[in-house]
Formats: structure tokens, sequence, C-alpha cells
């Protein structure tokens, strides 16, 4: 296996991995005393940045890419969770790295902050890989070029979001009751129910989304 | 070295102080004390070391980890930037209960710097998630044993090993650590 081109087991390719690498864990804890020009200094001197001028205009960059400019001088203790939840993107975003592994990075984020991120992401994948971990499917919908379903540890299913839709089509219909025969039924916002399975005789498909083919994918896979 | 010597105030500045201070205020009192009541000098002494020693492991503990963990700068270069000025003011506050204690009389510092590495080397080997705070229980684990494990037994020789012996604990728990590098 490589990553990079690079064998990660291997402690020197390990290490130049590290240097072209961002990453955001879910859920990141920040240091609260901090600000977050002082935080993504930090990570730029732990990603081996040296030259301070260099770490200074970098910061400002990527916290102008997440909207975050006017609050970059505030303690990290007083900024809501969306907030810091974009200082932690902003520090995975340092040096414009090769590859980009994200895990939920939309957990507590307003629909606007949600978009500055989209734009953030977007602009990333055009200079490098963008590894996407999610549940959210709008997300997948909206970013990704290529998904991978995973259930239980295992790749279930690999294509674009718009095959991973495609997957349901003539496999999603929508009544006014439950449909036990179905694979899975769940009741929607207007009270009627959806079901993802063998469509019956006597309804009539609905459109499928990538929530539907995601359902339909795992529910088969099992 | 310019990355590490960079990240050494930042890193600095991350620990959380407060607890430190808060142990530190409490060991001076309990010198203090003790040397108003003539208290036993000996004891005190190995409750000051159990007590900084865990302070200072404990203050290994970063929030930040999973953010910081996939970054050149290895986990076990980041516990020893966090180390320094830790083991720096233990040792500081060590000397300011020692002269309290018994003032103008040298205090090896030995004992404080075994009980450190020990608990240093249990955290770099403990599961991650309990890491620090079993790292941080071992030198009181190991003070505690030292005051039940009965006197002039094989045990409590081996129990205060930490006190009699303390460089050759270092070095072992040293030892230990480097085999650790990449936990």
């Amino acid at each position: 296996m490589t990553l990079l081109g690079l064998d990660p087991t291997v402690p020197a390719a390990r290490t130049e991995v590290r240097r072209r690498l961002g990453y955001l864990p879910q859920s990141p804890q920040l240091y609260g005393g901090f600000t977050p020009l002082e935080m993504i200094d930090y990570v730029a001197v732990l990603k081996e940045h040296t030259d301070r001028a260099w770490r200074r205009q970098e910061a400002r960059r990527v916290l102008e890419a997440v909207g975050l400019c006017d609050h970059m001088h505030k303690r990290i203790r007083t900024l809501s969770g969306g907030m810091q939840q974009r200082v932690a993107l902003a520090s995975a975003l340092i040096g414009s790295p090769e590859l980009l592994v994200l895990d939920e990075p939309a957990t507590g984020l307003d629909p606007e902050q949600r978009i500055a991120l989209r734009s953030a992401l977007a602009e990333s994948a055009q200079r490098g890989t963008v590894l996407l971990s999610t549940h959210n499917t709008a997300e997948v919908a909206a970013l990704c070029q290529r998904v991978l379903v995973m259930d239980r540890g295992r790749i279930r299913w690999s294509g674009t979001p718009a095959e991973l839709a495609a997957e349901a089509a003539g496999r999603v219909w929508e009544s006014e009751a439950p449909e036990p025969t179905a694979l899975r039924t769940w009741l929607t916002g207007p009270g009627t129910h959806r079901h993802v399975g063998t469509l019956p005789d006597r309804a009539t498909p609905a459109t499928p989304t990538v929530d539907d083919g995601y359902l339909l994918v795992t529910r088969l896979s099992r | 070295m310019t990355t590490l010597a960079l990240a050494f105030v930042p890193t600095a500045r991350a620990i959380r102080w407060r607890p430190v201070l808060v142990v530190v205020a409490s060991l001076v009192l309990v010198a203090v004390l003790a040397e108003a009541t003539r208290g036993p000098i000996s004891a005190v002494l190995a409750i000051a070391a159990a007590g900084l020693s865990s302070t200072a492991v404990a203050g290994l503990h970063d929030p930040a980890d999973t953010l910081l963990e996939p970054l050149p700068v290895t986990r076990m270069q980041r516990r020893l930037l966090r180390l320094a000025p830790l083991a720096v003011s233990a040792a500081a506050a060590w000397w300011v209960v020692t002269e309290v204690l018994s003032p103008g009389r040298h205090q090896p510092v030995g004992p404080l710097v075994g009980l450190t590495a020990v608990g240093v080397a249990v955290a770099v080997w403990a599961p991650r998630r309990r890491a620090v705070v079993l790292g941080a229980g071992a030198p009181v684990a190991l003070f505690v044993l030292t005051r039940v494990v009965p006197a002039d037994t094989r045990m409590a020789e081996v129990a205060s090993v930490w006190q009699t012996h303390p460089w050759w604990v270092l070095l072992g728990a040293v030892t230990i650590c480097w085999l650790g590098r990449r936990r």
C-alpha cells in the first residue's frame, strides 16, 4: 500500500506523508486560551514551517478561507462550536496539503457556515485530493466526485453521487401507509411513508436521492 | 531542532498550569506545617515527590492530541515539549519544599526524577485513552506501595527502588520510553 506515492510503514516516508497531509478529526479539541491565529500558527510550526512571516500570511489565508478573519484575535473558548470547528478546519488547510482527510467536517455548522465550508473544500479539491468521511448525504451530493459506501468496516459500493442515487431508481416509492415488504420504510415530514425495496405493482416510483441509494446499498449488503 | 525550539513557548502555554499551581501551593503549605510542628520530614518529602511527579505527568494531557496527531512533529516529541517546562517547574517546587523543610540542607532530587520517569513510561505504553491518567497515577501508586508494604522485606526493597536507586529507575524508564517512541 502506498500513500501519496510513499510507503507509510517506513518511518521517514511516514513523516513525509505527514508533511503533505491535512487532517480534521471528528469533534476536534483546541486550546481555549489561544486565539485562532495562535492556534493556526502553532499547528504550522508543528508542520515544520519555520518562516514566521510565511506562517502569519498562511494563517490569515486559511482563516479567510473559513470565514474567520474577523475573529482571529478572540480567545477560542469564546467562539461558538461552529467557529471552533472552522478553526480546526483552517488548521487542516495550512500549507495547501496534497491530501486532506476530513471526518464529519460539517458537524455543528449552520447552513451559512456549511456553504463556506463547501467553498473552502472545493478550492482545496482544485489542488489535491479531499477525502471526506461523513454520514451527511447532502454534503456528499453537494461536494463529492466519488463516493465509497462503507458498512461495518467494509467498502460496499463505489461510484459517483448520481450513480448512488440511480441505484435506487425504480425502487423508491411513497404511500400513505407503512409497507411491510419494503427493505426500509420511514415517515417523511409531510406525513407520507417513503420506502426502498421492490416496487409493488400499484405504486408509482419516486425520484431517488443519494439517501435512498445509500439505504438500498447498505440494506442489500447485509 | 528549530521546529522544536519554535514550538517550546506555545506548547508551554498550552499546558494547564492551574492544577500545577494548586499542587505546588498545597505541598508548600504541608511543608510549612510539617516544619512548624516538627513533623516527619522524610514522609513529607516522599509525598512531595509523588505529588509533583504525578502533576508533571498529568500535564502531558493534550486536549488537541487528535488534531495534532498526524503532524510531522511526533507525539513523543510533543510529550517532551510538554515535559520540559513541567519538569523545570517540578524541580523548582521541589527546591522550595526542601528549603522550607530543611533550610540550607541539600535534599537529592532523585526520587522526584525517578517517579516522574516511571509515570512518563507508563503514559507512553498505557492504552491511549487512559494513558495520562494511568501515568499520573503511577507515582502515587508507587508512593502508596512503599507505605503499605511491610518494612525490611524484599518487596519493600523493590517498592522503594525509586528512593534508593532513582537514577537506575530513570535509565530503565528512558529505555522503555525509547522503545515506545512511536507510540
